[in-house]
């Protein structure tokens, strides 16, 4: 059903006026129709009114203010007492979100939903269909991501059989932009779980293939900061000493290769270079500090500040 | 360098660097300075009746006051006279709601957002907190029911749980003098939670570091206790620190939000705002002020007035809020000791900017006028 507003009757209705006060600061020229319809949706959420011509009312109002949190909260409450249905619901609120991708309301009015309205397990491809959908317009909008990871969290789907539909969806993102740092997030969010929270035995055996991944995508481009992060993510994660990374990080950054000091060193990543400078500053190396300084002196000089301050702490 | 792939983001990364290089070079040789007169005609004008496309703000008049009176007050404009001072407190007491929080605008439902907006905005206009038009005891009531059991806050009834809005209470119940133990406990561990796979902060556990939820995990555990305990104790200060020195581009200088997006204006404060907090612990400065300050005056301020998120758009009052907010953070040097914040005197560079206080985001001397007030009631 399309619930139109204009389909609907409200002569019975007395309109609430908009009442910001006297002289207001930022008062807003609407147009007739928002008047007009925040009118009679102020009129009928004081009455409480749940039915067909409320939830179109709260509709036409969201079509043309969708941050207006107060009518989506409205709308989830009457939402049972008319006659749409859940299906209906989640196409209409498809509609919404395409037009208006950056909004706050819509994603967290879609999971209310589907807790309050769905018994059991909603539809998951169909969420998932969505989801994908939405990330082809933006591949990082934060708030289409902040819903993968609820519907990850609240359906269980880091476990097996499901955990695998998610890699090959982060995997497919990754391969159109290896840099959508959002899609690497999910990744480790969707294998590691939560940084803070303690590493499970599963995490830990998934360390090694997980490196190699971060390694492969390195590879394509040494610049991206990304993999670098979720490689040092994953070390830190499963407990595992950054050494296994020590000849792979040498291949970007050869600043300790040579005794020759008239060679120039190649510095392919300065991400591989700030590694190293970890991975020796742990070990109470000098080559550590060294690192930092190189960092701070030459490959790196907007963080000159960082790293000198690393090198003083090192 | 070596040949690396090139994608949608590498791309778009090179398009803004041309871009702010040419608007950098175009500056050379030209004085940096604060367009203040531009800037407060801008600010006024948003102050006045907006036209209809600004509906999509409609739930966030309490807002859409802060931004322009903090803009205005940090620029230490005379435009806040006695005339506005009236006009704020009384488009925020229309946007008072019953349950004692306060809503987007008249009627909407009390949401934790514009009630930190309102409550900052008061705190600008009004020194003494007994002409608020805030009832705390019904305001406490309705911030101990937006509490969940976990140590999150929800903006509002079937609202979103996010860093941002725990934030915001703290921030309120803080200037309200209405902070309990009821109220913070499982804050900080809630928080804790949120510190993501690179080092920054999401909105909540799981979600991508941000760096508007960064400042306000970090803000609010300036609140939740003694800065450098809290942020130690909570947090891997080495991984955060990492990722809010990467946030800083070379060509820009201006600060980007999460790992391989853009540089946008307003994260000279979200980012920015955390080097005074983490000052507690690094004692030295980590960011690139001056990189930071070119980025602001050769490619967001706009000439006619105005800041804006990079060369090519349009300035609003959400930027010119928080850009300069973030100048003022850059410039103002802060510490904390006996409890409490401070910072250096007004700076004259670039024509005169405001300190901030680094947790709340309102003027220093704003803050400080309040804790006064309070004392002699």
């Amino acid at each position: 059903m399309s619930y139109y507003w204009k389909d609907y009757d409200y002569t019975d209705v007395v309109p609430v006026p908009q009442d910001d006060g006297p002289d207001p600061l930022c008062a807003i020229i609407y147009n007739d129709d928002y008047k007009e319809t925040s009118g009679l949706l102020r009129a009928l959420m004081k009455s409480g009114e749940a039915s067909d011509r409320a939830l179109a009312i709260t509709s036409a109002v969201i079509a043309l203010n969708p941050a207006h949190y107060t009518v989506w909260a409205y709308r989830i409450d009457i939402l049972p007492k008319t006659s749409q249905t859940v299906e209906g619901e989640l196409a209409w609120l498809e509609s919404v979100a395409e037009a208006h991708p950056k909004n706050y309301q819509i994603l967290q009015y879609r999971s209310n939903l589907l807790t309050r309205m769905v018994e059991g397990t909603p539809n998951i491809n169909a969420e998932c269909i969505f989801v994908e959908r939405m990330l082809l317009a933006d591949s990082k909008n934060y708030h289409v991501w902040s819903y993968r990871q609820w519907l990850v969290q609240q359906y269980g789907l880091q476990a097996p059989p499901a955990i695998d539909v998610e890699l090959a969806f982060v995997h497919r993102m990754l391969e159109d932009d290896i840099r959508n740092n959002s899609a690497w997030n999910h990744r480790f969010f969707v294998l590691f779980g939560i940084p803070a929270d303690p590493a499970t035995d599963e995490m830990i055996a998934r360390a090694e293939s997980e490196i190699t991944y971060a390694k492969a995508a390195i590879d394509l481009a040494p610049d991206n900061a990304s993999p670098w992060n979720y490689l040092s993510a994953v070390l830190k994660k499963t407990n595992t000493s950054l050494d296994v990374v020590e000849d792979f990080c040498l291949k970007f950054a050869n600043i300790f290769d040579t005794e020759d000091t008239t060679v120039e060193p190649l510095i392919m990543s300065r991400h591989a270079l700030a590694l190293l400078g970890d991975l020796y500053a742990k070990k109470q190396s000098s080559k550590g500090k060294t690192a930092y300084q190189a960092l701070a002196n030459k490959y790196d000089p907007i963080r000159a500040n960082y790293w000198s301050y690393m090198a003083e702490s090192s | 360098m070596s040949s690396t792939l090139e994608t949608e983001t590498s791309v778009l990364q090179r398009e803004v660097e041309e871009i702010c290089k040419e608007r950098i070079k175009s500056m050379k040789g030209k004085e940096w300075r604060l367009y203040k007169t531009n800037h407060e005609t801008f600010l006024l004008k948003g102050l006045g009746n907006l036209p209809p496309s600004f509906v999509a703000l409609d739930a966030s008049k309490p807002w859409l006051v802060y931004w322009c009176i903090n803009s205005l007050a940090l620029l230490d404009s005379t435009l806040i006279n006695d005339t506005m001072i009236h006009r704020v407190k009384s488009t925020i007491a229309a946007c008072v709601s019953e349950d004692g929080g306060v809503g987007g605008g008249n009627g909407h439902l009390a949401h934790l957002a514009p009630t930190y907006a309102a409550i900052n905005a008061l705190s600008i206009v009004e020194p003494r907190k007994n002409l608020w038009p805030i009832d705390k005891e019904k305001l406490y009531n309705w911030l101990m029911s937006r509490k969940t059991s976990y140590g999150g806050f929800s903006m509002h009834v079937n609202g979103e749980v996010d860093t941002r809005a725990l934030y915001c209470a703290l921030c309120v119940a803080s200037l309200c003098d209405i902070i309990t133990p009821e109220l913070t406990s499982g804050c900080a561990e809630w928080l804790s939670r949120c510190q993501g796979f690179d080092g920054g902060i999401a909105g909540s556990p799981g979600n991508e570091p941000h760096g508007g939820y960064t400042f306000c995990a970090l803000a609010a555990l300036c609140i939740l206790g003694e800065p450098r305990t809290m942020i130690s104790k909570y947090l891997d200060v080495d991984k955060l620190l990492y990722w809010l020195a990467a946030r800083q581009y070379e060509i820009e200088g201006g600060f980007s939000g999460r790992t391989n997006k853009l540089v946008d204006g307003c994260y000279s404060f979200w980012v920015g705002g955390c080097f005074p907090l983490l000052q507690t612990i690094t004692e030295v400065p980590i960011l690139s002020a001056y990189d930071l300050q070119k980025y602001i005056m050769t490619c967001s301020q706009v000439e006619t007035g105005g800041l804006a998120d990079k060369p090519g758009k349009r300035p609003d009052a959400y930027h010119t809020c928080y850009v300069l907010s973030g100048l003022s953070a850059s410039i103002g040097n802060y510490s904390f000791s006996n409890g409490s914040w401070n910072s250096s005197k007004k700076s004259e560079i670039y024509g005169g900017i405001e300190p901030i206080h680094p947790v709340y985001n309102i003027p220093m001397k704003c803050y400080k006028a309040l804790s006064i007030e309070a004392e002699v009631m």
